[in-house]
């Protein structure tokens, strides 16, 4: 008897030791910004800034059934077991620090390099973007820029990463890097590199 | 308190204050081998090998443009005997358009090359420049100035030389980790 409590305590500790931390929306975004937590890398070129963040199956699950009111804790698995199965990105690309121009028009002379700037970033980013590990490629299987309804200099860019041969294939990778390969703005290749133990530290949010 | 304490109390705070003004006054100054740089960047070397992927490509095009003109000049010469007036203008007339489209598409190979040679190199360039940038405010350097041949950087103190740091934060940067 003495022995089952004991283990009963080691095993409640380890569970409690094991579960990951509930914040709020705010403090989420807070951690997800701070570029020393490993989700979140930022590279400038000339006077384009690019911005990437992985985003958790926990955040996405929370975009998913906000406003649904009661979540049962079956939906929330459900869910986020298909989003643990992809990689979630946005892209943010922007004017540099201390500059301040429309990304959408920056280098354009015409109305027709206009028309082919807003093909390449709304049809064409899929074939500039691909994530790399241990020498395996693969292309996004979505890529969507964001509408944006308002006086903006940058866009954002949703990229989803999903499996291709295995379901668990991506769930496995331990270091990933996803490159971006600017055709669109001439700044060349950019790498921005992440680890799954990044990914597992996120926490978890409140719902 | 004797005069003289009081003295030399003061001679220590002005001391301590000049050294810490020259200290803050002097601005920090490194070098670095520009060219070694961008050469050892693993962004050029990346960017490089795509260069010569795609160089690869045009000429293997090049190439089979080439054979079939040559082929097409073999076939000819080796009928020409038994052919009609009519037929060897024709044939000839085939074979300069081919040598025509050939020079065409040489000229263009050469345009394109040239192209994004250029547009390669710009693009590594502002990776390096836009990280130089980046690395010079985070150490807090005033100054990094780029030794190359025949610049104005006659002589640097080894220790002023940061080409070897800045290489290795550079290519750590590219990895992306």
């Amino acid at each position: 008897m003495k022995g089952f409590k004991i283990y009963t305590i080691i095993l409640l500790f380890l569970s409690l030791a094991c579960s990951k931390s509930e914040v709020s929306l705010k403090d989420y975004y807070e951690w997800q910004e701070d570029e020393s937590n490993g989700v979140h890398k930022t590279k400038t070129v000339g006077e384009i800034a690019f911005d990437m963040k992985l985003l958790s199956p926990d955040y996405l699950t929370y975009l998913e059934l906000k406003g649904e009111g009661t979540v049962t804790p079956q939906l929330k698995d459900s869910i986020m077991k298909f989003y643990e199965n992809n990689l979630t990105f946005v892209l943010t690309i922007g004017p540099a620090e201390e500059s301040h121009f429309d990304i959408t028009s920056v280098g354009i002379k015409n109305y027709e390099e206009y028309a082919e700037r807003m093909k390449q970033l709304n049809f064409e980013m899929a074939e500039l973007l691909e994530l790399r590990s241990d020498g395996k490629k693969w292309k996004p299987a979505i890529v969507e820029m964001e509408n944006i309804y308002g006086l903006e200099f940058h866009r954002k860019f949703n990229i989803v990463f999903s499996p291709e041969e295995k379901t668990d294939e991506l769930v496995k990778l331990d270091k990933f890097t996803v490159m971006f390969d600017d055709e669109i703005f001439d700044t060349g290749t950019s790498s921005f590199g992440f680890l799954k133990s990044s990914l597992e530290k996120t926490p978890a949010i409140k719902f | 308190m004797k005069k003289t304490h009081y003295f030399l109390i003061g001679a220590v705070i002005i001391s301590t204050s000049i050294a810490v003004y020259s200290f803050f006054a002097t601005p920090k100054i490194a070098v670095v081998d520009f060219k070694r740089l961008v050469n050892d960047y693993q962004g050029m070397k990346d960017a490089t090998l795509e260069y010569e992927k795609k160089m690869t490509g045009w000429n293997t095009t090049s190439d089979s443009l080439t054979d079939a003109i040559k082929n097409e000049l073999s076939d000819y010469y080796a009928d020409s005997a038994f052919l009609s007036k009519q037929e060897r203008i024709n044939r000839e007339t085939k074979i300069i358009s081919m040598r025509n489209k050939f020079m065409e598409f040489s000229k263009g190979l050469e345009e394109n090359a040239m192209a994004e040679d250029q547009k390669m190199t710009i693009e590594v360039v502002n990776q390096v420049l836009s990280f130089v940038e980046k690395y010079g405010n985070e150490k807090g350097y005033d100054v990094i100035l780029g030794k190359n041949e025949g610049d104005e950087v006659l002589y640097r103190k080894a220790s002023m030389d940061i080409t070897n740091d800045l290489l290795q934060a550079l290519n750590r940067n590219y990895e992306g980790f």
